[in-house]
């Protein structure tokens, strides 16, 4: 490990813990996500092996660049560009405030991302603000892929391995077992809400139960008919029956019209129905430039 | 069920996992002559079944044995091994497909691994080879085998549709997977690419279930259709599918006719 010098500890991946680092040639400031291999283990473990994998197909500007991959008997060393921050402390730093210009910069930057590994058949699974990277530039990248699997063949068990509960779909919440991109659209709509909110979480639930309930005071609770097959899923228990809510002007103030009309795309139950990355890309709020507040 | 992402359907995603596959292209069809001294094909297929019988046992998921193969043929390409060293190769690239496709909790283990072997591997042994492995690959694990092609092309054929109603998707699917998994045990196969091996399992599993007869095309226009999709020459598909029907007929001589019949219903049902 001489090509890079480790400097203070940024902070804990899904597995390792990441140091910021220098390469001693470039001088160039990189983050070093550090694996321990334990002789009596199982080797290098499923999560790094994931993201070494996917990141190395995954090139473009909206995703964290893996730079090097470095190993030893005893430690294993994934290279990353480095970024400032990560969504979450941003947020943090905003005191309640947010430019809208920026929050539909940040969507979009999520949305290209998203939709360049959905087309090279990878599900992120884990999308929440502490995964999305921010660097000076204001430019946003999609981190941590620990938990992300290409999505050759439908998948059958993926039982509890997945995505944060607050960013949590209704659908695997209630134990599908399939998942497809929709599991990753939903938690973009989650983080659209966040960042128009200025980083106040539209869904914190405590649980499983609370987390339907706080989804379907707002979107009302489905049935057969608006979803069908709910009632079919392993998990799925009756709710208490709430209509949706009437004005989406009071959920998120901040939001203009069409940006609106993306989350109520993005935020369906019904996972098949809800908008794909590629086409939220396209959708007016991004094109539009007059009500952004510029 | 099988429920399909609809994004599958999106033209990108097939052609960027051709493009990856283009980019993995190794030169493997020839490693038995040029790379490897002590090892031959015989023993390849040998080692083939074993890992298949291991995933079989374990309930893996249908691509793992797929992927272990191909990191064992690149592996093979480049570095020459002994055959007292093909068991630990094969349970080391076993070990890494596992990890990649498998829920974690469901992944294959070290230490079952070893059982498999009979112990004639050691636990430690096996987990300095699967760096090994690795770092011989470049790190680079995220081939893209015939099953992920299967799903990007069955969808995009004319088989559920209306005037075919007797042949359905999932029968073609589950036979198609069979000549798949017959393939992967025979070097021979080596030299087709995923997509190769995808389309033409696909040409073979059709017209097996006579599809010609239901619908009045010939072979030829679904190999056309498959070429189409791949861009794989209708000519290296149909001399892949001949070569994949005489091995299937090669497979059930060799069995008891109950066997036979269960030989293409069974191994897609065997895992659940």
């Amino acid at each position: 490990m001489q090509k890079y010098d480790k400097m203070e500890k940024i902070g804990e991946g899904t597995y390792g813990t990441v140091f910021k680092g220098r390469n001693r040639d470039t001088m160039e400031i990189v983050a070093l996500k550090r694996v321990r291999l334990d002789e009596d283990d199982e080797g290098v473990p499923s999560s790094a092996l994931r993201e070494i994998c996917l990141l190395k197909e995954l090139k473009h500007k909206n995703i964290v660049r893996l730079c090097d991959v470095l190993h030893s008997d005893k430690k294993l060393t994934l290279v990353f560009e480095h970024c400032d921050q990560d969504l979450k402390k941003y947020f943090d730093s905003l005191n309640g405030e947010i430019d809208m210009t920026v929050c539909r910069s940040f969507m979009l930057q999520l949305l290209r991302g998203l939709a360049f590994c959905h087309s090279h058949n990878v599900l992120h699974r884990d999308l929440k603000p502490q995964n999305l990277l921010i660097n000076k530039n204001g430019e946003l990248k999609l981190a941590d892929f620990g938990l992300a699997r290409a999505f050759g063949i439908p998948v059958k068990c993926y039982s509890a391995e997945v995505v944060t509960l607050w960013y949590r779909p209704p659908d695997v919440l209630f134990g599908a077992k399939l998942y497809t991109t929709s599991i990753d659209m939903w938690s973009a709509g989650c983080i659209l809400a966040e960042l128009a909110d200025a980083g106040r979480p539209l869904f914190p639930g405590s649980d499983v139960l609370d987390q339907l309930l706080k989804i379907f005071r707002v979107l009302g609770t489905p049935t057969e008919e608006s979803w069908p097959g709910v009632s079919h899923l392993t998990d799925y228990v009756a709710l208490p029956s709430f209509p949706p809510i009437t004005s989406w002007s009071q959920l998120v103030p901040r939001l203009n019209t069409k940006g609106r009309d993306l989350l109520q795309k993005l935020l369906v139950c019904r996972p098949n129905q809800r908008i794909s990355a590629e086409a939220a890309m396209q959708h007016p709020y991004f094109t539009d430039s007059s009500s952004s507040g510029h | 069920m099988v429920v399909t992402d609809p994004i599958f359907k999106s033209d990108r995603c097939l052609e960027n996992a051709l493009k990856s596959e283009e980019k993995h292209q190794h030169i493997i069809e020839t490693y038995f002559k040029t790379v490897q001294k002590d090892i031959t094909p015989p023993m390849r297929k040998i080692v083939a079944e074993w890992m298949m019988e291991v995933c079989a046992e374990e309930k893996c998921q249908e691509e793992v044995v797929l992927l272990a193969l191909n990191y064992m043929d690149r592996f093979l390409s480049t570095k020459s091994v002994r055959k007292t060293h093909l068991q630990i190769l094969a349970a080391a690239c076993l070990l890494l497909a596992s990890k990649l496709r498998e829920p974690s909790c469901r992944a294959l283990s070290a230490e079952l691994l070893v059982l498999y072997t009979d112990n004639s591997i050691y636990k430690d042994d096996l987990i300095k080879w699967e760096l090994y492995v690795l770092s011989r690959l470049g790190w680079d694990l995220s081939s893209v085998t015939p099953l992920d092609f299967l799903e990007l092309l069955i969808i995009r054929l004319p088989i559920s549709c209306k005037h075919f109603s007797d042949l359905n998707i999932d029968k073609v699917r589950q036979h198609a997977q069979a000549f798949i998994s017959l393939a992967a045990k025979e070097h021979r196969f080596s030299k087709y690419t995923s997509s190769t091996i995808a389309a033409s399992s696909i040409a073979a599993s059709i017209s097996g279930l006579n599809w010609h007869l239901g619908t009045g095309h010939n072979i030829h226009f679904l190999l056309s259709l498959l070429t189409d999709l791949t861009s794989v020459g209708q000519d290296q598909l149909q001399q892949c599918m001949i070569l994949m029907e005489a091995i299937f007929e090669e497979h059930s001589r060799k069995l008891q006719p109950r066997e036979k019949s269960e030989l293409l219903n069974g191994y897609y049902n065997r895992r659940y």
